[in-house]
């Protein structure tokens, strides 16, 4: 027997290592909207470690294109001084400011606009993996955020908390493939599920004998349990009626555009 | 211990830069997979228990910053390990092109072992032609990464498994 396990021993611990990967992955399956503490001491972690990789990105981003433009600059104006230079650089600086202060200042009316206390947050960091849909934002569980609360900007809804640390929590996009939202086509009022499948969206069970059109917008039906209702999701932007069948296909664009989410707004439920 | 906690520091560092500094400054489809090429690594390099046991570990620290489901990776990252340390022992594993062959067909391992997973157990499960939209960039920027990364993974392997003999080739 002790012949047989030592002869077997690097494939006996690879059935044992797989086996306990496989229970604790279909554990978790089941208790998907529970941070583990393993989850919250990395999150927390890495949490000051994403805040500073994030200013560096940002201060490297902006260096960068500031030089190129110079470089453009020195091309094509051989003449120019050094004063113009600065002013150059100090316009892109400026623009950059009225840009965020025009995005804030659109989240502040849209946060104003809501009944639900609303929490700003900035995204640190995106999915490891480039086919699941999840982002890091620099608020948790310490600003009164867990599982399961509406994220949105002023455009529409964005995604749902899925993970929460004490000073990051990971949400969960629309846009991801295992996302759902109960919702309303807001003309015709039909009423179906809105499913993430990477950049588009699609909207589930929509009766074939509906009146749907290019165009119409589709909002949160409230019935969840995460999001409020009336928060805008997408437009429609595609539809397939089959001639048979019961439901015909829908897409939709969404109504935030995910490639260039920088502040979010985390709803906090009103026990909070 | 310590082999084990400067492995898993390691792996905490290269995820941020890629959750966090890669996206800020490269297009987000064009991101290498790290943890996966350093489980390529210790299958090549390091096939005993405590290689296998790391890579469960990258695995459940890539599930952090990763999909929804604590334990995928995880268990996709033995399945890989298994199936490196393997064939890996067919192959002269000192060949410098092994290497990068290895990141090639085990970049396409994990594809299919996470489209199989997310087939088979996942609520996620129309995720898969997104996985495979991403396989050909994966295919170009592994391999190459990997050679990148080679001075770092053998540091990290001979903390992780330190040789007790010279190689008899």
């Amino acid at each position: 027997m002790r012949d047989f396990l030592n002869r077997h021993r690097s494939v006996l611990l690879f059935l044992l290592l797989g086996l306990c990967a496989l229970l604790l992955y279909s554990n978790n399956l089941r208790q998907k909207n529970q941070t583990t503490l393993f989850e919250k001491a990395v999150l927390q972690l890495a949490s000051p470690l994403h805040n500073g990789i994030n200013g560096v990105a940002r201060v490297t981003q902006q260096t960068w294109q500031n030089y190129l433009a110079l470089v453009n600059v020195r091309q094509d104006n051989i003449e120019l001084t050094q004063e113009l230079q600065d002013l150059r650089r100090q316009l892109v600086a400026c623009r950059e400011i009225a840009q965020e202060n025009t995005r804030l200042k659109q989240l502040l009316d849209f946060r104003q606009s809501i009944q639900l206390k609303a929490l700003p947050a900035r995204i640190i960091a995106v999915d490891a993996m480039s086919w699941f849909r999840t982002v890091t934002l620099d608020k948790g569980t310490d600003d009164g955020v867990r599982e399961n609360l509406p994220v949105v900007t002023a455009q529409g809804v964005v995604g749902r908390t899925i993970k929460c640390a004490p000073r990051s929590s990971r949400v969960l996009l629309m846009t991801d493939a295992s996302s759902a939202a109960a919702a309303i086509i807001q003309s015709s009022r039909s009423r179906g599920i809105v499913r993430g499948q990477g950049a588009a969206l699609v909207f589930d069970y929509a009766a074939r004998l509906d009146d749907i059109i290019v165009g119409d917008q589709v909002v949160t039906a409230g019935t969840g349990g995460v999001f409020p209702k009336g928060l805008p999701i997408g437009q429609i932007s595609h539809i397939n009626k089959l001639e048979y069948g019961l439901f015909q296909e829908v897409e939709l664009a969404p109504a935030v555009d995910f490639s260039r989410l920088e502040d979010v707004l985390i709803l906090l439920r009103s026990e909070q | 211990m310590k082999s084990l906690l400067s492995c898993l520091l390691s792996a905490i560092i290269l995820l941020a830069i890629q959750t966090g500094l890669w996206p800020a400054l490269f297009p987000s489809w064009a991101s290498p997979n790290f943890l996966l090429l350093i489980v390529l690594y210790l299958g090549l390099h390091s096939p005993g228990g405590s290689g296998m046991f790391l890579s469960w570990a990258q695995g459940c620290l890539l599930d952090v910053f990763s999909g929804t489901t604590f334990g995928f990776h995880g268990l996709v990252f033995v399945l890989v390990f298994g199936a490196t340390a393997a064939g890996g022992r067919q192959l002269n594993a000192d060949n410098i092109l092994v290497l990068p062959l290895t990141a090639l067909v085990g970049t396409v391992a994990f594809s299919l072992l996470v489209v199989l997973n997310l087939l088979f157990f996942s609520d996620a499960d129309q995720a898969w032609p997104l996985v495979l939209q991403a396989l050909p960039q994966q295919l170009l920027l592994n391999p190459l990464t990997i050679l990148l990364l080679k001075p770092l993974l053998e540091r990290l392997v001979d903390e992780a498994d330190p040789p007790m003999t010279a190689s008899g080739h």
